[in-house]
Order: structure tokens, then sequence, then C-alpha cells
């Protein structure tokens, strides 16, 4: 999946203002997979992480008239895909969650011949699962999503210094894990 | 799935280096070994197909258009309008219909805003003076009702019964055959009042996670019982869920999500029962394959479809 440009984006951005459908079409071709993967972080349930997303492109060409080729599209997109996930959390809060058959992680596998590499990926997932929600969003959107500091703002509705300090906060919470994992290795 | 550059800081991040000289030199080198590491944790995350991708961007397709075609009436209408107050008014009260071919499930929003998810085989007719003067609907098969608040009460009718409210979520079943024209209501938002539509006194009121039913024979709806709205709803994220239903019953609904035709003749098990829940149907064979051995049936494949015999 090659991530598409900011230029081209914005390119798409001005045609999709134009009601151009094809440009719609290669967008999402584009956007659709990665804002999946993050509706999932979510939603385990993949059903509902489609729903969404696919209500954001929906109401994106409703709206294109809107669409303002400065701002970043991918921050709306993102935006739009977070909010909707929000508020289905908030009014799905009572119901349980026993009907799910789908997962959203092919958890490593303890066989997979990894070795150390296997044994740290899944360490840092856990890690990163455990850290307070606001911290572990702002991080997942910049390193898993790519988006830069101002995006992150403004998907998150905080101040890019807020933004960077969640990523610094992160980033620390990391390192000392890793610093133990590394000290209890040697230890054994 | 790998991004092209080996560190996408350089591609995604603006001024990778101010945001990495936030850290003492000593630091920034673990900062960013860390940063590379995490990138591992996002690998094994599952993404659509490029099949899945397809499918999703036609569903897109659909919604989009039918909203528009929806609008585009919408403006005809205005339009209409006008001429009409010329040339007389008869044309108004023509029924608009909406209705989903089997295998599929539709979505459609009223001028109201008021939100219709339809159930694959399942139609909607309305007044196009909907909106105006009435919110009135007709419906035969199987919906999901988000309803907008408004002045005009929203009222559907299904075999010989009405469902009235003003603004909440509910779910209709009253697919004509099968269940002799049984009418099932299930409120998972607000409430409704439920009755036979030529009896408006013999009403039941029915409020979140209550379900009624009623059909032609009956004095009056049933009293209103907990339901198990979650799965009363599973097909909207086109799942399928069985609860203690006849197997012509259930066939049927088979037939209407996968558009196929199901032969069942034994009339000694039509009053079988079972109850199911798929939350990731693969397809038709799997389920009958799964209902044929629980009940100790077989089946065969058909031209378009499968016959089920003992």
């Amino acid at each position: 999946m090659d991530t598409p440009t900011n230029e081209q984006i914005r390119t798409w951005g001005k045609q999709i203002l134009a009601s151009d459908r094809g440009a719609f079409d290669r967008l999402f071709r584009s956007m659709y997979p990665r804002l999946v993967r993050f509706a999932r972080r979510y939603h385990s349930r993949k059903a509902i992480a489609d729903d969404i997303v696919q209500d954001a492109f929906v109401s994106l060409w409703d709206k294109r008239e809107y669409i303002d080729p400065e701002q970043s599209l991918k921050a709306y997109l993102y935006t739009m895909v977070r909010n909707k996930s929000l508020n289905h959390i908030r009014d799905h809060a009572d119901e349980k969650v026993g009907l799910d058959d789908e997962r959203l992680l092919k958890t490593t596998d303890p066989s997979h011949p990894d070795g150390d590499n296997g044994q740290l990926k899944k360490h840092m997932y856990e890690w990163i699962k455990e850290l307070p929600d606001r911290q572990r969003e702002a991080f997942e959107l910049s390193r898993f999503e790519g988006l830069d500091h101002d995006e992150i703002a403004s998907v998150m509705d905080v101040s890019p210094s807020t933004v960077n300090n969640h990523i610094v906060a992160v980033l620390s919470t990391l390192r000392d894990r890793y610093e133990e994992y590394k000290q209890n290795k040697i230890d054994e | 799935m790998k991004d092209s550059t080996k560190h996408n800081r350089n591609s995604d991040i603006p001024d990778p280096e101010d945001f990495f000289n936030q850290f003492g030199k000593e630091e920034r080198k673990t900062i960013e070994k860390i940063w590379d590491l995490s990138e591992a944790v996002r690998e094994d995350e599952a993404l659509p197909t490029d099949e899945e991708v397809e499918q999703a961007l036609s569903t897109v397709h659909r919604r989009i258009d039918d909203k528009q075609s929806f609008m585009g009436q919408w403006k005809w209408f205005a339009a209409a309008a006008l001429i009409l107050i010329i040339f007389g008014a008869g044309f108004l009260w023509m029924p608009q219909t909406e209705r989903v071919p089997y295998g599929e499930t539709a979505q459609v929003v009223l001028s109201d805003g008021t939100e219709i998810e339809l159930n694959s085989g399942s139609e909607i007719q309305y007044n196009r003076l909907y909106g105006w003067t009435n919110r009135k609907l007709q419906l035969k098969g199987e919906a999901f009702f988000d309803v907008q608040q408004d002045d005009h009460p929203f009222l559907v009718r299904t075999n010989k019964s009405t469902v009235k409210v003003t603004g909440t979520q509910f779910n209709i079943r009253a697919w004509g055959e099968a269940s002799s024209g049984e009418t099932e209501v299930t409120v998972s938002e607000g409430s409704v009042r439920f009755y036979p539509s030529e009896y408006p006194e013999r009403s039941v009121i029915l409020t979140r996670d209550q379900q009624s039913r009623w059909s032609v024979n009956m004095e009056q709806p049933t009293s209103p019982e907990t339901a198990q709205t979650v799965r009363i709803l599973a097909w909207r994220d086109r799942k399928l869920a069985f609860d203690q239903q006849s197997l012509p019953v259930i066939f049927k609904e088979l037939e209407r999500k996968f558009d196929i035709d199901i032969e069942f003749k034994d009339m000694n098990m039509a009053k079988d029962t079972l109850s199911a829940f798929y939350a990731n149907p693969k397809g038709a064979e799997s389920i009958i394959k799964d209902i044929c051995r629980v009940k100790g049936l077989r089946y065969a494949e058909t031209a378009n479809g499968y016959r089920i015999f003992k």
C-alpha cells in the first residue's frame, strides 16, 4: 500500500470539489484500507469499522462543495472516522461484545521463528496497548498513519504542542519499557 | 504494505530533525530506535484486500447514488409542484416505491431526515407529499427506522397493522409469507404505539428493547416482552440471527439474503424450529450444511440454489 503524497491528495481534493467521481474513487482506493485499519483500533468488529469508514466517504462526497483544498483532506477523513468511532462507542457502551468472531490482530504466533525480534514485537504491541488513550491515539496517528503534528492536532482537536507532548511522553515510556526489557534479558 | 522508505519519518513528518532534536544526544539514539521498532507492530495488522476495497467502494457508490436520486426526485418534485398547481393534483397521490433486490440491503433517507435501512427483498412505499402533509409509509418485509422528530406523526403500515411514533429507532419484520401475515416490532430507542390498523384502540406501547407481534387472526398485539434487540438487528451488520424460527422462515430468509432458490417440501418438518447466529456468514451453503446436520436432513445443489430433503 503506497502512501499517496500530500500533493496527490490535494489534487484529488480539488477534483472532488469539482464533483470528479474518478478522483473520489482514487482517494477511496488509496485511503480506505488504512482508514479501516485505523477504525479497527476502536472497534474489533470488522463490520462496524467498515461501515464507519464507508460513512465517512459518503459524507465526504455529500459535503464535497465545502472541501477546502488548502486544508488536509487526510486529516479531515481521520477526524470523521475518529468522531464516528467514538460516537459509536458512546452509543453502544452497554452492548455486550460477546458476538465477535473476528479479532483485531493476528497476535504474534509464538511458533513464529522470529526469535528475539518476534518477542520484542509482541512486547511492543502490549506496551503501546497499555498507554493512556490520548497518548496512544496521538502516537498511532503519527507513527502508523503518517499524519504530521498539525494534522493530528486537528483530528484530536487539541493544540500541536499537546500532540508533541503526547508523542514525547509515549516515546519516553516505550524507551523505559525497552530498557527494562533489555535489562531483564541480560539478567536471565 | 511496507512503506517504501525505510524510516518513514523522512517522508511523513515534516522537519523530523526538529522533532528528534528535543531529545539529548544520547537519548536521541534510543528514541530513534524505539521509533523504528514500533513500526513492526503495525505490520501485523490485517488490511482489507483489494477485493474488499472494491466491494466497499461499490457500496459507497450505491449509497451516494441512492441519496442523489432521492434528492434529484426532490428537485423534480418542486418543479412539478408548480406545474401541478395549474394541471391538478392527482399525480401527487401516486406512491413512491423503494424496493431492494434479493442479496442486497439499502439505506433510504427521506426528506425529513428519517433514515430507513431495508433488508433484502423488502419494499417501502410512500406518498409524494411525505414530509409536507403527512409521514405515512407502507412496508413489506423488514426494515430498521431511525425517525426524526417532527410535527407530523410517523406512521408505518404493514400487514393490516400500524406503528405510530414521533422520534425513535425501531425494527419491523412483516414478511407476508410463511408467518401468516405476522408483523413483529422491536424498539431500540424511544417508544412506539403498535395496533391493528382497523382497531387503533387495541394498541400496545413498546419502549426500548421491547417487542410485540400481531397477525390478522389475533385480537390485539402480544403484550410487550423483552427482546434480544442486538440479535434482531443483526441483519443491519450483514449478520444472520435466528431465534426459534421455523425452517420455512429460515430458508426464506436465506433466499432473500443470498438471492438463491431453496426447495423444501417436507411438510412434516415445517414446524421444526432452530436458533442460530452467524457473525460473519460466509455463504448459503455452509449455513444449509449446518442446518441439515442439526436436523438430520440432506441437501443437493440445484441450478439456482439448493434442494433440501430427508
